[in-house]
């Protein structure tokens, strides 16, 4: 057998009509038609709480965060668990698959993808004639930083 | 020495009395779609909101006298950011004390006193709000549920609270 390429395993999702990805690694679970119990005076990006097994989580909404002009309906929560920040529930629009991109067909990404400062990603590719955007969502998520989604 | 044979876990559980849990009682209202807990310890009454008036030159805080005593109101879905009540039947005044001072809480229903296990409390979460994490004393699970506990010592000390008192006084 010849050597195996390296290969990165994401899970990909879709905010403002954009495909992400993750690092399947970094996903606990995804759960689907559950309401986040919405918390007093959330700050912008916060939807609320879930209980995620037992554990109550902070739910991120992504499509939030990331400025997105318009949030879709069909929802899922991505319960992630990033170095530096523990568990948390992201809500994205949807979760769509897992691939399998080889260490070649990642790219360094340019200074911004769809206006998002190349700090917060960790890789870009070209997947069936579309970008997708490898996220740090780690880094995302920890800072205060504005971020506006380009329509 | 070590055992030699172990018992399955099932069975080492079934064997372990559970300590007795001293259990708190607790109002439970709806403030929006949302659980809301007040402990017994801290309510003083629940009353309608017959009586109910504007403070003039105050958007959150309302005031209303019972058994000759006058106190703010606080309408909580105002304070939470949430859409105000759509059944004003339904709406209460959850009166309450906190620091020696009466505070009323406006809420959009209250639904039933149910029991609390102090140990299954767990810390709200700072980062899902703005407002002053002691506001809420903790989150606890029911069914499906999840209720958020308020903390009256903190709520009577509300800038508007105080406000209403130094005027008040």
């Amino acid at each position: 057998m010849p050597d195996t390429p390296e290969t990165t395993r994401l899970l990909v999702f879709v905010v403002g009509g954009k495909s992400f990805g993750v690092e399947v690694d970094r996903i606990v679970h995804i759960m689907e038609g559950r309401r986040p119990v919405r918390t007093p005076r959330s700050p912008a990006h916060v939807e609320g709480i879930i209980d995620h097994q037992g554990e109550i989580l902070p739910v991120i909404n992504l499509p939030r965060r990331l400025g997105a002009p318009r949030e879709d309906s069909a929802r899922a929560h991505l319960i992630t668990d990033l170095p530096g920040r523990g568990r948390v529930a992201v809500t994205v629009e949807a979760a769509v698959r897992v691939i399998d991109l080889p260490a070649d067909a990642l790219h360094k990404p340019p200074p911004k993808v769809f206006g998002i400062k190349a700090e917060f990603i960790r890789g870009v590719a070209n997947v069936g004639g579309r970008p997708l955007v490898w996220l740090d969502l780690g880094r995302l998520l920890s800072s205060p930083e504005r971020v506006a989604l380009v329509a | 020495m070590r055992p030699v044979t172990s018992q399955p876990k099932g069975s080492l559980a079934a064997s372990r009395a559970s300590p007795p849990r001293a259990l708190e009682k607790v109002l439970l209202s709806r403030v929006g779609e949302e659980l809301y807990g007040i402990a017994l310890e801290g309510l003083r009454q629940v009353l309608s909101t017959e009586g109910l008036r504007e403070v003039p030159g105050s958007a959150t805080c309302r005031a209303l006298t019972a058994a000759g005593q006058t106190f703010p109101v606080i309408e909580l879905s105002e304070l939470f950011g949430f859409a105000p009540s759509t059944d004003q039947a339904e709406q209460r005044v959850v009166l309450i004390e906190g620091q020696g001072r009466l505070l009323g809480l406006l809420v959009d229903a209250v639904e039933e006193v149910g029991d609390l296990d102090p140990a299954a409390v767990v810390p709200f979460p700072g980062e899902v709000t703005e407002l002053d994490p002691r506001t809420f004393r903790g989150l606890v699970r029911r069914g499906d549920r999840i209720v958020v506990l308020l903390n009256p010592d903190a709520l009577t000390t509300l800038e508007e609270v105080q406000l209403f008192y130094r005027e008040h006084a």
